[in-house]
């Protein structure tokens, strides 16, 4: 990752060590990945955080959204009127996708208090004489009260409601024109003389599985490959053993840190490709472009998360202060990445922040070519960038870590 | 009670000693408040760049590009003439969506014949794609509306007639709470509830982790309930100052909505904070260093803050989920604290969750009871304690 790579190739296991010790000749990127490797088994914390946890993390989240849809959203339908017309219109909400009518009651209530104690996301308030007035031709509205705090409920069964009642109204339109001797054709059409069809370009469904979950993918992985590349780096220097590592490195600082990441960076690639692919097919979701460049860039993205939790260590000298550090970076990444929230309606600070989060370009990339289908040239950009964030911090990092790994003052440090 | 207070300050005196636990506990949270609204602040994508494929070129197809326009939600950046270019600026990203008013569009309209005007939004970012449908949608049903209108007052029907005979059966949706479908109402209350319990449980298990790995772990001859209880007393009341300073952070300096209800939010939130303090506690006795509460439990904000429902529903989730979501003591806090907040909830309303959080704190407290009572029993076990043996040579 730094200094001499040049050297990656040298392959130290020549007299067949073993992995507790190395011999002089025995040092290279093979002689620190071994001894990593080694080192991988004395702590649970490493099976936890290269598997166990990221595939719970991964399965609480697919069955999250496993429903793809937001289905069966409680609401409560206080029907005043009790009419044959109320109850169309009631038999329409109820029969949409997303509303499941959970009360219904004659009284008109306190609709504040229903949305207080949470009992509904929504409303139906269909006032007394609906029927009448609308026999009169008075036009009593029927009124649906959402609570805008939970978002995606209060939008789906907005959309969802309007079209029930929406339609109840069309065809008491379409009959009363009939009625008046108009062909039921011409009616319908006078009804609505334009017309907006709605088309959610690149994922039609609006799929939740698709649109979130695939991010939090990656999103799961990088905060592990962050904190692991923060913790093997730097318990070197916790517990003074920096020596010791580079000595297996030959004294070079890179072929030390390219060793010892070396593993973790195939591993994490491996894993974060796996779990898209499984996550792809068990919820049959299809993938729009380049599974080639998809998975280079999943392999960037472990690379780039290394690179900066390498520059963390290098930079305090002090595990328990660069993983406080790697915490603040991952934690709030996934809602500044533009995923949830798009970018450019941020402010021009958060913005900064998004754009310096090697995930939000990953996220971006993953889109283009999961959902979208983009063309390879198209998200070239995004990985070259993801490349830059690679090599920057990998840069940044070669002077710093040079002293840590030499100076014992640099060791220790809690 | 004296041993309560005897171990109360000893935890605090603990938590001042440990500058890693006591920046985790005391400082974390404030931060997170002080950040993570920013991206946030303006709450909704507005003027959201979309292209019209004009294939009238007519007075009336140019109206309908106007009343678009006018919409807050979109802006319209170019007028194409064909659908291929405009799809080529949507992928390209250069727009997010696209309006294809169709040929003949005046003519259709003019005859009283149905017209369909298709709109496209980039649906791979989904508040970009119900902004566009939104404002679009509105748009032209507006055009739709004013054309019927003066074909039904032409026909000799005055305006309130028309507007009836139009649409005999109204809805009006009234948004109550987060009219605005504000980003940032919605998720920063949640996500500030959520960095307590996060910050509270790793700060736990960083100073517990600290004291093991310098081995000044205090062993005692009581029966650690008092200990339990003592050790918890401090992290509920670091953490009643820490709601405090959110909230006024995020509802008064940047300004989030708000009822003004912090001592019921307070009231709200104390078994919330039990609860935390106790689970911490009991997941505390797996951390051998400083560092290792981070490591472990650094990924869990992810799964912890979608499986609360504040965002995707519960109600579509399988009931599993649903159940292991009842046992973070986020998920009750979550949903109660923006009633009692945002949207003026009394605490009668939000009872079910306060008593389902005490419940909780129960539960936790035995947990965390039992697993102290163990690790005394266990002192001169070299088995014990158990979890991580730290071991990196």
């Amino acid at each position: 990752m730094s200094g001499t790579t040049g050297s990656a190739t040298i392959n130290g296991d020549a007299d067949g060590a073993t992995s507790t010790g190395f011999s002089r000749r025995d040092t290279g990127v093979t002689a620190v990945a071994r001894r990593e490797l080694h080192r991988l088994r004395a702590r649970r914390l490493y099976p936890l955080l290269l598997l166990i946890l990221p595939v719970i993390g991964w399965g609480v989240l697919r069955a999250i959204f496993g429903s793809h849809v937001a289905r069966d959203l409680p609401v409560v339908v206080m029907d005043a009127d009790g009419s044959a017309l109320s109850r169309r219109v009631v038999r329409a909400i109820d029969a949409t996708a997303s509303v499941r009518v959970v009360s219904r009651t004659s009284a008109i209530g306190n609709v504040e208090q229903v949305l207080q104690r949470g009992e509904a996301y929504a409303v139906v308030v269909i006032p007394a004489g609906l029927e009448q007035q609308t026999a009169r031709a008075q036009g009593t509205p029927i009124l649906l009260y959402t609570n805008g705090q939970w978002l995606l409920p209060a939008s789906t069964i907005t959309r969802d409601v309007r079209m029930a009642v929406g339609t109840v109204s069309a065809q008491i339109e379409v009959g009363r024109r009939v009625a008046r001797g108009a062909a039921p054709s011409t009616a319908l059409v006078a009804a609505e003389p334009v017309r907006t069809q709605l088309h959610p370009l690149y994922n039609p469904a609006l799929d939740y599985a698709a649109y979130l979950f695939l991010a939090l993918i990656p999103t799961l992985l990088h905060v592990f490959v962050l904190v692991m590349a923060v913790h093997v780096v730097g318990v070197e220097l916790k517990q003074s053993t920096a020596a010791q590592w580079l000595a297996a490195a030959g004294g070079r600082a890179g072929i030390a840190v390219i060793g010892k990441l070396l593993p973790y960076t195939l591993w994490y690639a491996l894993l974060g490709s796996v779990m898209l692919e499984v996550a792809l097919r068990s919820l049959d979701l299809p993938m729009a472009g380049n599974r080639p460049l998809l998975h280079a860039a999943m392999l960037l993205l472990v690379m780039a998360y290394q690179a900066l939790g390498v520059l963390l260590v290098a930079l305090t000298s002090n595990l328990r202060v660069a993983t406080s550090a790697s915490g603040f970076i991952a934690g709030p990444a996934f809602a500044v990445a533009g995923v949830s929230f798009p970018r450019f309606a941020m402010p021009v600070a958060g913005q900064l922040w998004s754009v310096v989060l090697p995930l939000s370009h990953y996220l971006e990339l993953q889109t283009q070519q999961v959902i979208v289908g983009a063309s390879v040239r198209q998200s070239a950009p995004l990985a070259a960038t993801l490349m830059a964030f690679v090599a920057v911090p990998a840069l940044l990092a070669v002077r710093p870590l040079r002293r840590a790994l030499r100076d014992p003052q640099c060791w220790g440090r809690t | 009670m004296t041993g309560i207070w005897y171990w109360a300050r000893q935890e605090w005196r603990a938590i001042r000693r440990d500058r890693g636990a006591s920046a985790v506990l005391i400082a974390a949270s404030v931060l997170y408040a002080l950040v993570y609204p920013i991206p946030f602040l303006y709450q909704v994508a507005r003027d959201i760049g979309i292209v019209v494929v004009d294939l009238d070129r007519s007075a009336m197809s140019r109206q309908v590009t106007r009343m678009i326009d006018a919409a807050e939600q979109v802006r319209v950046h170019e007028i194409v003439g064909s659908e291929r270019e405009a799809e080529e600026r949507v992928r390209a990203g250069i727009v997010h969506g696209a309006v294809v008013i169709p040929s003949e569009f005046e003519r259709h309209v003019q005859r009283g014949e149905r017209v369909i005007v298709g709109v496209y939004g980039d649906a791979s970012y989904f508040s970009v794609y119900s902004q566009i449908a939104t404002g679009a949608s509105a748009a032209i049903g507006t055009f739709s509306a004013g054309v019927e209108l003066r074909r039904l007052q032409a026909s000799g029907f005055d305006a309130a007639s028309a507007r009836q005979a139009r649409d005999p059966l109204p809805l009006v949706v009234r948004t109550l709470y987060n009219p605005v479908g504000g980003y940032g109402n919605a998720n920063v209350p949640a996500v500030l509830i959520l960095v307590l319990q996060q910050t509270m449980l790793i700060g736990i298990g960083t100073l517990a982790g600290g004291r093991r790995e310098r081995s000044t772990e205090i062993l005692s001859r009581d029966d650690g309930l008092t200990r339990v209880l003592g050790r918890a007393l401090v992290y509920v009341g670091i953490y009643l100052v820490q709601v405090v300073l959110s909230y006024f952070i995020a509802y008064r300096l940047y300004g989030l909505p708000h009822t003004g209800a912090l001592p019921a939010l307070m009231l709200f939130l104390l078994p919330f904070l039990v609860a935390t303090a106790m689970l911490g506690l009991a997941l505390s006795r797996l951390f051998l260093t400083a560092e290792s509460a981070l490591q472990a439990l650094m990924f869990s904000s992810l799964p912890a803050i979608f499986i609360s429902g504040f965002s995707f529903p519960a109600e579509a989730m399988p009931v599993w989920i649903r159940a292991l979501a009842q046992l973070l003591p986020s998920t009750q806090a979550i949903a109660g604290a923006q009633r009692v907040v945002q949207m003026g909830a009394s605490l009668a309303d939000v009872r079910a969750s306060w008593l389902a959080l005490w419940g909780l704190s129960a539960v936790y407290l035995l947990v965390a009871w039992g697993l102290v009572a163990r690790g005394r029993r266990g002192a001169s076990d070299p088995r014990i304690p158990v979890g991580d043996v730290v071991s990196d040579r």
